[in-house]
C-alpha cells in the first residue's frame, strides 16, 4: 500500500502558522473522508501517530497539527497557551480540511483537554463535522488542570489569589501563565456544568469518549454526568485505565475509537476484530519516520495560506503536492 | 439560576444506553505501565505480588512451552508445586547456555515479532524470540526504570545513543534496546557503519536547545572515547549545568583488555564530560531477561517488584542467603513469548528485600564477574544435557 504525507503550514484566523502532517490513506484522486487529530495538552504531532495508523487503515485521510502557543512546531510558546487559542486552531484546521482539502467529510478526534475543546467547537463547526472520537475528554477543566498540576489555580484566580496573568504556573512539563485561567473562567471554560452545557448545544454531532476508569485527573463520575447531558453522547469505560493510554491499553481504546468514528463517518459498521492492529515493525519504523519529520526545520514546511476560516472558503483548492513514501 | 446539574437528576448516574464498560489489565501490565512508584510495595504484600505473578508466568509457559515442560518434569516440579513464596526457588532455571542451542518459545510462529541476539561474547550467539507483548513490557521496564534514574519520570530529555539507530541494530539485543529508547524520548544514534562518531556527538550535545535533559548512553567503553575525543578536540564539556546524565549499559564485552574500575571510568567521564558523579548509573540486561535493571542514585541496581532474582550456589543450585555470592538467576514474568526463568553465567550477589537509602523498597543485584566456563554450573549442565537427551529422543 502506498501512504502519502504532506508537511504543511496552514496559516490561521489570527495569523499565526499551524504545523500540520497531512497523511492519504491512497493515491487516488477521489474524496475521501478524512480525520483531523487535535493534539492533548502538552504533546505534538508525532504522538497521535498511532492513532493515525489506525484511521488510514480504514481509509481516512488524517490531518494532524500541532497547536499555536503551545509545544511542537506552530507559532507561539506554551507560556501563552489559552483553550481559546486552541479552540481558534481547532475550528481553522477543520476548515482548511473542509475547504482546502476537498474531504468528503471530516470527523475530528481529540485527546485530553483537546477533547473539551472538540466539544465547543462542535457547536461552532455545526454541518461541517460528522462525528467527534475523544479519549480521556478532559469535562471539568479546573479539576483536571488542578490535578495535573497539583494546584488549583484555576481557584487561585476565582478567588483573587492571583491577579497577574503573566505570573506563570507549572502544569506537568512546561510553564502557562494564568492567563490561561483567566480566559478560562472568562470564556466559561473552567467547569463541569460548563461542558455539559457545550454538549447540549453540540447534539447534532455525535460525541464519543474513550474515558479511563482509573483516570486520576477525570472522574468518571463527571464522564457519566457528561454521557447523561445528551443522547448524542457515547462513552466507553476501559477497566483499569487511566488518563494516558500505555501498550496495555491503547489497543482496546483505539480500535473502539475507530469503531465509532468509521460507523458515523462512514457508515459502516464494524467489528473490533476486523480492526488492523500496529505490529511491533510498524510501530518502531512508523515512530522513526515521525521523529524525521519532527526534526524537519518547519521553513521546509510548505506553506499553504489560503482559504482559512473562511475567508476564501470554497471546496475546489488545488490538490496539494503530496510526496509518496512506501509504508513500512 | 439552576445549574445544569441540578437541572438533569440522573446526571451523576450511569446511563446504560451510552455507557458501556470494557476490558481490564492484567495485574503485570498494571505495575508495568500504570503504576506510579513500583519500589514503594513492601513486606508480605511485595512478596505475594512476587509470588502471584511468578506462579502465573510459570503455570503459563509449563502449559505453552513443551520443552520447557518437558524440562520441568526432568527436574520433577510442576506448577503444583509452587505454592508458597519459598517454591519460587523451586522453578526450574534455563542456563542462558541453552539459548545458545535452542529456542525456547511459548508462542505461535506468527507472533513472533523479533527474533533477537546476543553479542556472543563467550562463544555462541544466543537466540531470544519475543512477541510484541513481551517487546512492549521490556520497554514497559524501561520507562519504569527512567524513575529510578530521576523521579521526575515524564522530565523533558534528549538521549544520545552511542549505538546504532534500530535499522543498524537489526537483531543485535544490546543496540537493539538502546535504539527502542527512541519511543520514550528524541533519541539521536552515533554508531554509523559500525563506526563511532563522538565529534558528531559532541557537536549535537553543544547544540542541543535548552529545556532537555541530556541523556548519554551506552557500553562504557565507547564513554572512553567519547572522553578522549573532547580532551582531543579541545571541548570543555559540562553536562552537569544542564544536569546530564551518564548511563553506562552493556559493560566491556570485547573490550576487556581496556577495562577500567567504576572508580576509573567515573573519574574519567566527571573530567571529560563535566557530568556530575551521582549523574553517572550503570544499568544492566541481558538478551535472555525481559526486563531493564537501573542503578540508583545510592549506587544499588533495583530488582523491580515483579521479577524474582536470587543467587545460586554453583553447584547444587540452591538458593543462597541474601548478600552471598553465586550464580545470578532471575524468573521474569514479563516475558510471554518464551520461558524466562534462568540461570546466567553472571556472578554476584542479591540483597534482601529491605530499604535503600534512595527510599526505595526492594532488592537489588550486584555483579563481580562472569564464570570463566559454561561447563562450571554443575547441575545446570547436567538439566542442560538431560534436555538434550531428550530432544534426541524425541527426534
Amino acid at each position: 500500500m502506498t501512504e502519502l504525507h504532506h508537511l504543511l503550514r496552514i496559516v490561521g484566523s489570527r495569523g499565526q502558522r499551524i504545523a500540520a502532517v497531512l497523511q492519504r490513506a491512497s493515491s487516488e484522486p477521489a474524496p475521501r473522508p478524512l480525520v483531523v487529530i487535535a493534539p492533548a495538552f502538552e504533546h505534538s504531532i508525532r504522538n497521535s501517530f498511532v492513532i493515525a495508523r489506525y484511521l488510514l487503515a480504514q481509509g481516512f485521510d488524517v490531518l494532524r497539527y500541532d497547536a499555536c502557543n503551545h509545544v511542537g512546531l506552530s507559532d507561539g510558546s506554551i507560556l501563552d497557551f489559552t483553550l481559546d487559542s486552541a479552540l481558534t486552531d481547532l475550528c481553522d484546521v477543520v476548515r482548511f480540511a473542509r475547504r482546502d482539502l476537498g474531504a468528503s467529510c471530516v470527523s475530528l478526534v481529540a485527546t485530553s483537554l483537546a477533547g473539551r475543546v472538540a466539544l465547543r467547537a462542535a457547536s461552532q463547526l455545526a454541518g461541517e463535522l460528522a462525528c467527534i472520537g475523544s479519549i480521556a475528554c478532559v469535562v471539568d477543566v479546573r479539576g483536571t488542570v488542578g490535578a495535573a498540576a497539583a494546584l488549583d489555580c484555576v481557584g487561585e484566580w476565582l478567588d483573587g489569589r492571583v491577579r497577574d496573568p503573566e505570573r506563570t504556573w507549572k502544569v506537568v512539563k512546561n510553564h502557562v501563565k494564568y492567563a490561561f485561567c483567566r480566559d478560562a473562567i472568562a470564556s466559561g471554560w473552567h467547569t463541569l456544568a460548563s461542558t455539559l452545557k457545550d454538549s447540549v448545544a453540540a447534539k447534532a454531532i455525535p460525541f464519543f469518549d474513550v474515558h479511563g476508569e482509573h483516570d486520576p485527573w477525570v472522574e468518571t463520575a463527571d464522564v457519566l454526568a457528561l454521557a447523561a447531558s445528551s443522547p448524542s453522547v457515547e462513552v466507553v469505560v476501559l477497566r483499569d485505565a487511566v488518563h494516558e493510554l500505555n501498550a496495555a491499553t491503547s489497543r482496546l481504546a483505539l480500535c473502539h475509537l475507530v469503531q465509532n468514528v468509521v460507523a458515523h463517518a462512514q457508515g459502516r459498521k464494524l467489528e473490533i476484530a476486523e480492526i488492523h492492529e500496529l505490529r511491533w515493525a510498524e510501530l518502531v519504523a512508523f515512530n522513526k519516520r515521525e521523529r524525521v519529520w519532527e526534526r524537519t526545520p518547519v521553513e521546509e514546511w510548505e506553506l499553504y495560506a489560503r482559504g482559512v476560516a473562511g475567508r476564501e472558503a470554497r471546496g475546489d483548492g488545488p490538490t496539494l503536492a503530496i510526496k509518496e513514501q512506501d509504508r513500512a | 439560576m439552576t445549574s445544569l446539574l441540578e437541572a438533569v437528576p440522573s446526571a451523576r448516574k450511569p446511563v446504560p444506553g451510552n455507557v458501556q464498560f470494557v476490558g481490564g489489565l492484567h495485574p503485570l501490565d498494571e505495575l508495568v505501565f500504570q503504576q506510579e512508584n513500583v519500589f514503594a510495595t513492601t513486606g508480605v504484600a511485595l512478596s505475594e505480588l512476587r509470588l502471584s505473578l511468578i506462579r502465573e508466568a510459570f503455570e503459563y509457559h509449563y502449559e505453552a512451552c513443551p520443552p520447557y515442560r518437558r524440562y520441568c518434569e526432568v527436574a520433577g516440579v510442576s506448577p503444583l508445586d509452587v505454592r508458597a513464596y519459598d517454591d519460587l526457588f523451586r522453578i526450574p532455571l534455563l542456563p542462558t547456555s541453552l539459548f545458545k542451542k535452542k529456542e525456547l518459545v511459548s508462542v505461535a510462529p506468527a507472533d513472533i515479532a523479533k527474533v533477537c541476539l546476543s553479542s556472543g561474547t563467550q562463544g555462541g550467539q544466543s537466540r531470544v524470540s519475543r512477541d510484541q507483548r513481551s517487546l512492549e513490557r521490556l520497554l514497559g521496564s524501561v520507562r519504569q526504570g527512567l524513575s529510578v534514574l530521576d523521579r521526575e519520570v515524564d522530565r523533558e530529555r534528549h538521549v544520545f545513543v552511542l549505538g546504532p539507530d534500530t535499522d543498524e541494530a537489526r537483531d543485535l539485543w544490546f543496540s537493539y534496546v538502546l535504539s527502542i529508547v527512541d519511543f520514550l524520548h528524541p533519541t539521536d544514534f552515533y554508531v554509523r557503519g559500525d563506526c563511532f562518531e563522538p565529534a558528531a556527538l559532541l557537536r549535537d550535545l553543544a547544540a542541543l536547545p535548552p529545556g532537555p535533559q541530556p541523556l548519554l548512553v551506552g557500553p562504557p567503553f565507547l564513554f572512553v572515547e567519547l572522553a578522549a575525543a573532547a580532551r582531543e578536540l579541545g571541548l570543555r564539556v559540562n553536562l552537569a549545568e544542564r544536569e546530564g546524565m551518564i548511563i553506562t549499559a552493556g559493560g566491556w564485552k570485547r573490550h576487556q583488555g581496556q577495562a577500567l574500575s567504576r572508580e576509573s571510568l567515573d573519574e574519567l567521564v566527571v573530567t571529560g564530560l563535566g557530568v556530575a558523579r551521582t549523574h553517572i548509573r550503570d544499568t544492566f540486561n541481558m538478551v535472555e531477561l525481559n526486563s531493564v535493571l537501573f542503578e540508583c542514585e545510592a549506587g544499588a541496581k533495583h530488582v523491580p517488584p515483579w521479577l524474582f532474582a536470587t543467587a545460586r550456589d554453583a553447584t547444587s543450585l540452591s538458593p543462597l542467603a541474601p548478600g552471598a555470592e553465586g550464580l545470578l538467576a532471575y524468573c521474569d514474568p514479563l516475558a510471554t513469548s518464551y520461558p524466562c526463568f534462568i540461570l546466567t553465567d553472571d556472578v554476584g550477589r542479591v540483597s534482601a528485600d529491605q530499604r535503600c537509602a534512595c527510599g526505595r523498597f526492594g532488592n537489588s543485584i550486584t555483579i563481580s564477574r562472569r564464570v570463566a566456563r559454561v561447563e562450571a554450573r554443575g547441575c545446570a549442565l547436567k538439566l542442560d544435557r538431560s534436555l538434550s537427551q531428550q530432544r534426541t529422543e524425541t527426534a
